[in-house]
């Protein structure tokens, strides 16, 4: 009957819907018109469209009836249907009615489920103080619901849950519950009163989240958990009340019983008519904290003014409203998965220590670790015991997960909380430590490693996870002296076919710190076994291919196998995007690494895309601060200098060490920070900045990667060029023969950079006491052209010193040649600032020397422009003024 | 969600109001359940993000309709004697008088069940005015359409309201 259209063939014919639209626009305009001229207009409709017509008439004959029922709004109907539906019990009982075994002493309240009485043991059984609930709701199976629920309610014996004693049906139908009576007062009543700690606060939470949790093991929900279901008892104990009451009222069909749901602690799905669940608890549970601080249930953003004042000195709360925050999530799925979760995090907060639902900032760990460490009498024993238990733990899971079906994902995750959480521990230590001399982590290790083959002698695998998991983080400090010999012992303990999982991350590592310390061979060769192992695995190991073969790549690189190097990272970038479902940390990695290759190769366009590709994905991760995201920055600034995009450059060296300095203390990374920045002062002419930024990185290059390095040849090449700079040239061959000789152990004879530091010794060494210098630079340049694309810049400095040289010697026509060639490699590369510009003021210099007529106005314009980039006080400015002078 | 209650409190506030006069009973209990009922529904209703008080004030329309509705077939049920309903309601026989309204309520929604696959802009603003009690005005303020484009209409909906109710007599 309702709804459709039933058949019409009445003299109009059937009532289509397409009809009924044309009659609504005919009757529309009858309807427009004056009454007198409807009729006429019927009419004529009648006779061109009898049927149209026929319901035309019909319609404009209703709408000239008076007054009937539909002109009367039907509202006053709802006031039935809800006093129907709610209201049907609404007397109250008065003090003495007897209430099965019960009397009533007093009423104390309504909500809105019913009516709570206050009530004793009538029968003279024994003497018993109860709270009776009634319940306003019409159940039919509500005896049986109740017997069923007040069996599960039995096994609820916890000294934080207001027991159910008794229910069933009153005399008149009406459904009751009596529970244990608390005398005491409800926590809204309660949490106002001044004097309350928010240790007391906290303690009182966790009470709560433990009565929960207690209940949720019993497979009983409550449903309804806000601070008048809440009491603190009169010896101070907290009482959950109401227990599963919720849930007897909800099972008879939701949605159509008025539950009392209190908005603001109850979850959306709840008021969205759902079914309780524990992650409606848990909900509430965040609720409820976020009440005891503000005194009122979580809306949107909350005011920080609003708050009770005794939490105005608590100095954890951006950790408790995570807490809070995370407990209420909209999501059920983005909740805590259990209570027991949200209480492990709050009794965190409680000890001081710090809550997982947060992604803390490492100085905030530190401060942590440091207010924890005053509590204890000896931090040593404690840095060990936790640094062992963590990473025990975490091999553990390693091992567990290992079984399931997406290792690599999980391994990944591992591995970075172990490293993010580990880093900052190991830099505590040395940050706290008193000895002046700032230590490496090395003596926690040792404790470490000595307290976790003690442990373990009986469990060699885990053993060897854990000394890789500690070189992990060595590694990740850039303390690769420390990392080489742990990685070497777990090679000699290694049974490559028992553990390939493990062997292959064996030497994915010493790849990377062979790499570092300088063994560019040996590294390749780590590197090669580990992708050719995973290669090989089955399942699913995209990611961990990728992360291998991007170690790989960097090494092909430094061999000078520039293609090879390039086509690993982009098989590794399509890897790790195929992998990676949005942001992952191996996709910004691979990211980075491309734009490494770039940047080495001299494409710094492209290498800007892709590290502001690393950038957005680190930012996206949430770990912009991490070392991974901060070496990134730390690239993007040394080609941004490049371009000659100076001033953006300095910004981001300058917070890239700012960050690095404070929350991870000296590295190897630091050091090469501060070298890039200082030689970046150096052209500006602040040589003393400029020297105090390299030589602590040189010491820390000392410390952190060794002497042998070619990381440490840099900062040689750093010095030479600030003593250069200063036109001290007898000291800058010094230091640049350091380098030389650093790279050539390092790297062999035709490597770029040995070959780079042979050309600006040749200079320095020319300039200091004048010794011929020609067939070692035609030696540089023939291997430079030979080493490839990944050499060209360097190349260009070669010709460009060649071409200083030949001016100094009157070679006007060499000098315009070399010159003219680096000045085409500087602008091919997209290099910017000075350095272009001192290729073309050379250049002109040289033209000029050979007699063409404009050369010398376009020198002088150059050198103005030079002039804005590179300091007067630089050598090489002064050199030119000097030389253009003599024209 | 706190924040959206007190904007339907003064629409359902007038209802409770009705209520208490009736029943002469305490006012905060209806009241509360009233609010959390009616939210429930809006909230089942609309299945999309509550955008601002004129569309909250839509939907508490579309509620009363519906609880009007549910009710009245309730009612309607009992007199027929085919549907299950609560004892105490049994106890009582159900006067004829007492249901017309009921009855007439139905007949009213099932015409416009019709009007609204046809014209749902027709039918939204009978919602408004039969069930909801709102005026031209109001309706034309949460309706966006001017108070003249409102009473037209109105003025179309009633004439094939009353149509299609007398079609039905008829056939009866």
């Amino acid at each position: 009957m309702t709804g459709s259209d039933p058949g019409r063939k009445v003299r109009g014919g059937r009532l289509t819907p397409n009809r009924r639209r044309i009659l609504d626009r005919l009757l529309d305009q009858v309807l427009a018109q004056d009454e007198g001229m409807r009729g006429d207009y019927v009419r004529r409709c009648r006779e061109r469209a009898p049927r149209l017509g026929f319901w035309l008439e019909r319609l404009v004959l209703a709408s000239a009836e008076p007054e009937t029922f539909i002109d009367n709004s039907a509202r006053h109907l709802a006031a039935d249907a809800l006093a129907a539906r709610t209201d049907l019990f609404p007397r109250t009982l008065v003090r003495g009615t007897r209430f099965g075994p019960w009397r009533i002493l007093s009423r104390i309240g309504a909500g809105g489920m019913g009516e709570v009485y206050h009530a004793e043991r009538a029968d003279g059984a024994f003497e018993m103080e109860v709270a009776i609930k009634l319940i306003r709701s019409r159940k039919k199976d509500l005896a049986r619901l109740l017997e069923g629920e007040r069996q599960l309610m039995a096994r609820l014996n916890h000294p934080s849950i207001a027991r159910l004693i008794d229910g069933g049906l009153a005399d008149d139908g009406r459904p009751y519950l009596v529970m244990e009576w608390v005398d005491g007062r409800t926590l809204g009543e309660w949490a106002p009163q001044s004097g309350i700690s928010t240790e007391r606060f906290l303690s009182v939470f966790s009470g709560i989240c433990e009565a929960v949790a207690f209940a949720h093991r019993s497979l009983v929900i409550h449903g309804d958990i806000k601070p008048a279901n809440l009491a603190i008892s009169r010896d101070g104990q907290v009482k959950l009340l109401d227990f599963g009451v919720a849930q007897i009222l909800d099972a008879e069909g939701a949605g159509h019983s008025p539950s009392a749901l209190t908005p603001g602690f109850a979850a959306p799905e709840q008021l969205d008519g759902k079914q309780v669940s524990t992650a409606s608890d848990i909900y509430s549970l965040g609720a409820l904290l976020h009440w005891l601080v503000f005194g009122r249930a979580p809306e949107g953003t909350g005011s920080r003014s609003e708050m009770r004042p005794v939490w105005a000195e608590f100095r954890r709360m951006p950790d408790l409203l995570a807490i809070a925050n995370k407990a209420t999530a909209n999501d059920p799925e983005h909740r805590y998965a259990t209570v027991n979760a949200m209480l492990q995090d709050v009794k965190r907060l409680q000890s001081g220590f710090p809550v997982r639902s947060r992604h803390i900032r490492p100085w905030e760990h530190l401060a942590l670790w440091a207010r924890r460490r005053k509590l204890a009498a000896a931090l040593g024993a404690i840095a060990t015991l936790t640094l062992v238990a963590g990473v025990s733990a975490i091999a553990w899971q390693a091992r567990v997960v290992a079984q399931e079906r997406d290792v690599a994902r999980h391994e990944a995750a591992l591995s970075l909380a172990v490293k993010d959480h580990l880093v900052l521990l190991f830099r505590e230590v040395s940050s706290l430590s008193d000895d002046a001399r700032q230590l490496t982590a090395r003596e926690l290790l040792d404790a470490t490693a000595e307290a976790a083959s003690d442990w373990l002698k009986d469990d060699p695998v885990t053993q060897a996870e854990i000394q890789l998991a500690i070189a992990e983080i060595l590694i990740s400090l850039d303390d690769y002296a420390s990392a080489a010999p742990m990685l070497e012992q777990v090679l000699s303990h290694l049974d490559e076919r028992s553990s390939p999982a493990l062997a292959a991350k064996l030497y994915r590592n010493m790849g990377l710190v062979l790499h570092r310390r300088g063994d560019i061979n040996g590294g390749f060769e780590m590197a090669n076994r580990a992708v050719g192992m995973i290669e090989v695995f089955s399942g699913d190991h995209r990611e961990r291919l990728s992360d291998a073969l991007q170690i790989r790549a960097r090494l092909a690189r430094e061999r000078g196998d520039w293609q090879g190097s390039v086509d690993d990272l982009h098989r590794a970038r399509n890897l790790a995007n195929s992998a990676a479902e949005g942001p992952r940390p191996v996709l910004a990695r691979a990211e980075a690494n491309l734009a490494a290759n770039y940047v080495r190769g001299g494409d710094f366009h492209r290498a800007v895309e892709h590290m502001e590709a690393a950038e957005a994905l680190w930012y996206a991760l949430g770990r912009a601060e991490s070392p991974d995201a901060l070496a990134n920055l730390q690239n993007l600034a040394l080609v941004l200098d490049r371009l000659g995009r100076t001033e953006e450059a300095e910004h981001r060296f300058r917070s890239g060490i700012a960050i690095r300095t404070e929350r991870l203390g000296h590295s190897g990374a630091l050091a090469a920070a501060k070298l890039h920045f200082g030689r970046m002062m150096i052209v500006k002419g602040r040589f003393d900045e400029a020297e105090a930024l390299i030589r602590p990185a040189r010491d820390m290059m000392v410390r952190f990667v060794g002497e042998t390095t070619p990381d440490f040849a840099s900062t040689e090449i750093g010095l030479g060029d600030l003593a250069q700079a200063r036109g001290h040239s007898p000291l800058a061959a010094e230091h640049y023969a350091t380098a030389e000789k650093v790279f050539l152990d390092a790297l062999g004879e035709a490597h770029p950079y040995t070959m780079l530091a042979r050309a600006v010794k040749l200079g320095a060494v020319y300039r200091a006491d004048g010794s011929d210098p020609a067939s070692s630079f035609e030696t540089v340049v023939d291997q430079l052209e030979l080493a490839g694309p990944g050499a060209r810049a360097i190349l260009a400095q070669v010709y460009c010193e060649r071409a200083v040289w030949n001016l100094m010697e009157g070679h006007a026509a060499a000098a315009e040649q070399d010159a003219s060639e680096c000045h085409k490699i500087r602008d091919a590369l997209s290099l910017g600032g000075w350095r272009l510009i001192e290729a073309e003021a050379l250049l002109h210099l040289a033209q000029a020397e050979n007699g063409s007529a404009d050369a010398n106005d376009q020198f002088e314009a150059a050198l103005a422009r030079l002039g804005k980039h590179m300091s007067a006080d630089h050598d090489r400015w002064r050199w030119f003024r000097r030389h253009g002078d003599t024209l | 969600m706190d924040h959206i209650l007190p904007l339907i409190y003064d629409d359902l506030r007038q209802v409770a109001r009705c209520q208490q006069a009736r029943m002469g009973s305490s006012p905060t209990l209806q009241t509360t359940e009233l609010v959390h009922e009616a939210f429930m529904k809006l909230r089942q209703a609309s299945g999309q993000p509550i955008h601002n008080r004129l569309h909250l004030k839509r939907l508490s329309y579309l509620a009363i309709r519906q609880l009007i509705v549910d009710h009245a077939r309730g009612k309607m049920a009992v007199k027929r004697g085919s549907g299950q309903v609560a004892e105490s309601l049994e106890d009582h026989a159900v006067p004829v008088a007492d249901i017309q309204a009921e009855q007439s309520v139905l007949a009213v929604n099932e015409a416009l069940e019709r009007l609204e696959q046809t014209s749902p802009e027709l039918a939204e603003v009978v919602i408004a005015r039969f069930f909801g009690g709102y005026t031209a005005e109001e309706i034309g303020e949460m309706l966006g359409i001017s108070v003249r484009t409102v009473q037209r209409h109105w003025e179309r909906a009633r004439a094939w309201l009353l149509m299609d109710m007398q079609d039905n007599d008829d056939r009866f």
